[in-house]
């Protein structure tokens, strides 16, 4: 199917990373439009079509989703799978944090929180404790300096289990600046570099500069802790900025929030993913030994 | 078919080492010729950017020696006085020609005619370190000079590495003994007099020679002595050259960055940082200077010490991917993020 205009008709099946990519392909494309639909709307837009998606003339799947409830395996136009692309780089101690399995989403940073802050908070340490545990020595011993290449490494890996190769896009998206928002909001100049990435792997033509879309994940942002940054040559602070705020949080007020967020449960309740486990349980031991 | 250039390592080709590198991650350091023991002494010298390298060897460990600390000082009067800023008190010093009239000064084999200038605010500074202190006699600038001189005697005879970084090839000079300032008389005390005082612009001979001559001399002093020579990627304030400051910028680095090489092809115990290439070349090109584009940043620095205590002191390559641990690379892998936030994401 082909629009009047002779342009591709995409959609792009993914998270709340959707809409910036969707976008960035629109943008660089030549021949492409691409729709968007997150995960969230899936089921709706099913609901009204059974066959909505093939109203398309090719589709691109978040290879997660395909687990996801509801996941039309079998209504799909031509389609392709692009990973997630999430990347703790800049932000080695931004975690999620669950509650008897729950994520937490109302922190003071919406669902991200510090790994060192829940430390603090399950030694029963005060809010002013826990400040200064923030520094570079913990930093290094609790191996915040080796992320960003272990990232690096990570993705580019998982992408090419696709077939996409991505080496180029970190030197050029983070030339003296973070690409990412969060852990898993990557900012609209590292988007446009992989949906290069994607036309490429897909044969469709593309232009090398474009104007950038509207960031849609740019209403929230974690800090690059000045410590972390003077590794990656990337000037850093101690700005949290909740969601939708122009106003971001020092440090200080920043633990205060996160503890009284905390404060809601029982330490022993609070909890990391698994992969992340072992940190969260070094950096405890290093402020025990600390204190 | 065959080619000379088939068989190198990545580090010999741009493609390989350097376009395919992050800004960051950028290391043009090949190999040094020595490292830094625990128990090594390093003392620091040259321009301004040496300062950065003093402060941030002190944050490394306790290498860093100091001649002159003012310990019986408050903090204040001395970081006021300088003490500390490098390994003597004797200031920035820019030229080749400036360190090697130092080490005749100290030794005895020179004296300037040339004692003291009044200072801008009043006082008396010393015409070769102007910055450092105003004195409230000439006598005290001479007594001051005086356990100076015997503290860079010290200094240089018991460090270990001596890290000294190139500034400037452009300075004034006495008409009368040839005596070098770091400073053009009338800038931070004294008088211009163009009867007394004239400028040169040092060539590459003439860097060559004054640095070759005191390479030698404090070698022989000091059989243990090693040296590192960097370049100072921080651009000329000035030039008093009929041209643009930019234009002579690269010709004094240029200048500078040749007789350093020389001095490593004469020395087996001379070593180049490329300070000046992390900082100036293209990969990180401008990535690392202030708003003015002269000053150099803490990233920058930061960049430059990483790596000068990756190869000096850790030893260390910079990690590989198979070195890293797994648990580097664990993230709580959740690509489905919070659905009650997913609405503001819709835009």
């Amino acid at each position: 199917m082909m629009t009047r205009r002779g342009r591709e008709r995409w959609i792009l099946l993914s998270n709340c990373q959707t809409l910036s990519l969707a976008r960035a392909i629109t943008a660089l494309a030549e021949t492409v439009d691409c729709a968007a639909c997150d995960a969230w709307q899936m089921a709706d837009r099913l609901a009204e079509d059974p066959d909505y998606f093939r109203q398309f003339d090719f589709m691109l799947v978040l290879a997660n989703l395909r687990d996801f409830p509801g996941f039309p395996a079998e209504r799909l136009p031509p389609h392709a799978d692009v990973p997630c692309f999430n990347f703790t780089g800049y932000h080695p101690d931004c975690c999620y944090v669950a509650a008897d399995g729950e994520r937490i989403g109302d922190g003071p940073i919406g669902p991200y929180h510090s790994m060192i802050a829940l430390a603090g908070y399950k030694e029963q340490l005060s809010p002013e404790a826990t400040a200064r545990f923030f520094n570079g020595r913990i930093y290094e011993q609790a191996g915040y300096y080796r992320q960003w290449l272990a990232q690096r490494d990570r993705m580019i890996a998982r992408f090419a289990e696709f077939g996409y190769d991505i080496r180029g896009v970190f030197r050029k998206a983070g030339r003296g600046r973070s690409f990412m928002h969060t852990i898993d909001h990557p900012d609209i100049v590292l988007v446009m570099e992989l949906a290069k990435v994607i036309l490429r792997r897909l044969d469709r033509s593309y232009r090398e500069e474009a104007p950038l879309p509207v960031d849609a994940l740019a209403n929230m942002s974690w800090p690059v802790y000045p410590e972390v940054g003077e590794q990656l040559g990337v000037a850093g602070d101690y700005r949290f900025r909740p969601t939708d705020s122009y106003a971001a949080l020092g440090l200080d007020d920043y633990l205060e929030t996160a503890f009284a967020s905390f404060g809601r449960w029982d330490r022993s309740r609070l909890r990391v993913a698994w992969q992340v486990q072992p940190r969260l349980q070094h950096i405890r031991q290093l402020i025990r030994e600390a204190l | 078919m065959t080619s000379p250039y088939g068989d190198l390592p990545d580090h010999h080709f741009w493609r390989r080492s350097i376009a395919s590198v992050e800004a960051h991650r950028l290391d043009p350091v090949v190999r040094t010729r020595f490292r830094i023991a625990p128990n090594d002494r390093i003392a620091t010298a040259g321009s301004c950017f040496a300062q950065h390298i003093a402060r941030r060897l002190q944050t490394i460990g306790d290498y860093y020696l100091v001649v002159e600390d003012g310990a019986d000082l408050p903090t204040e009067a001395r970081t006021e006085r300088q003490y500390g800023l490098f390994s003597a008190r004797y200031g920035n010093i820019y030229t080749a020609a400036q360190l090697w009239q130092l080490w005749r000064e100290a030794y005895g084999e020179w004296s300037s005619q040339d004692d003291a200038w009044p200072g801008r605010d009043g006082g008396w500074v010393d015409p070769f370190r102007p910055t450092v202190e105003t004195f409230a006699s000439r006598a005290e600038v001479a007594a001051d000079r005086a356990t100076h001189l015997a503290a860079v005697r010290h200094l240089f005879e018991r460090c270990d590495i001596l890290v000294f970084t190139l500034g400037l090839t452009e300075a004034w000079r006495a008409v009368g003994d040839g005596a070098v300032y770091p400073l053009a008389p009338g800038v931070a005390g004294g008088s211009y007099n163009p009867g007394l005082h004239e400028f040169v612009n040092y060539t590459v001979g003439e860097v060559e020679a004054d640095l070759g001559r005191f390479l030698i001399a404090a070698k022989e002093r000091n059989p243990g002595l090693r040296v590192i020579l960097t370049v100072s990627p921080v651009p000329l304030a000035a030039t008093f050259e009929d041209r643009s400051v930019l234009v002579s910028t690269t010709y004094s680095k240029a200048v500078l960055r040749v007789a350093a090489e020389t001095m490593i092809r004469r020395f087996d115990w001379v070593d180049y940082f490329p300070s000046y290439e992390i900082i100036v070349g293209s990969p990180t090109g401008g990535l690392y200077y202030g708003p003015d584009d002269r000053e150099v940043n803490p990233l920058g620095v930061a960049h430059v010490m990483r790596l000068f205590q990756r190869h000096y002191i850790d030893g260390d390559a910079e990690p590989t991917a198979g070195a890293i641990s797994t648990a580097d690379a664990m993230t709580d892998d959740g690509v489905i993020c919070d659905e009650t936030l997913i609405e503001r994401w819709r835009g």
